[in-house]
């Protein structure tokens, strides 16, 4: 089960998430369609926000464990579009696969 | 810069499961007495899969296709028409 914690500020901006968890539906060749769903669309946001925003968001990756964290310094519209893109992508993986993924918002 | 990894939520890398380590248990065949060796009547001179080897004089094939000596005597291994090979077993005064 890959867990995905989505931390939004009281203005209801996404500020961070963590993503936990392996999600254990390794298929027939060993590749693990949720797995691989949930590492691109919770690292992409990463990516944009590097190259293409050229900020530099706080993150740590622990590949043994399987956690990915990501905390951003401000929210902005740039940033917020990246991550409401992202767990509505989330939800939607969720809806298909609810045994491997689980997402929760957190309000701080 | 921060690069995808792909399998960052699989299982743990390198543990996935193999599907196979399987085998059977080895069946020993080959020749078990060789040219020119003393045998006792009934003793085993080949255990094969197939005729590799044709029965000649003096000896026996089992359904298994194992050869065997039916008399004592030395083993030849002898050329069976152009391409096909035969185990025979003389008796030790005909062998001279």
């Amino acid at each position: 089960m890959v867990k995905v914690d989505i931390y939004r500020d009281k203005n209801g901006n996404i500020i961070s998430y963590r993503v936990a968890g392996h999600a254990g539906c390794e298929d027939e060749d060993g590749y693990d369609l949720v797995c691989n769903s949930v590492s691109v669309l919770t690292q992409a946001p990463l990516i944009g926000m590097e190259r293409y925003l050229k900020l530099k968001p706080h993150y740590t990756v622990d590949e043994e464990s399987g956690i990915f964290t990501l905390k951003l310094d401000e929210a902005d519209a740039n940033t917020q579009a990246i991550l409401e893109t992202m767990y509505l992508a989330l939800l939607s993986v969720e809806r298909q696969f609810p045994q491997f993924v689980r997402v929760k918002a957190i309000r701080r | 810069m921060f690069e995808l990894i792909l399998q960052l939520h699989a299982h743990k890398k390198g543990t996935g499961s193999s599907h196979n380590g399987r085998d059977s248990n080895s069946q020993r065949m080959g020749t078990k007495a060789h040219e020119s060796q003393l045998v006792t009547a009934g003793s085993i001179i080949v255990r094969q899969r197939g005729t590799r080897f044709y029965p000649g004089n003096n000896v026996g094939m089992g359904k298994d296709y194992t050869i065997y000596a039916k008399v004592e005597g030395r083993v030849k291994f002898e050329r069976k028409g152009r391409d096909k090979r035969q185990i025979s077993v003389y008796p030790v005064e005909e062998a001279m």
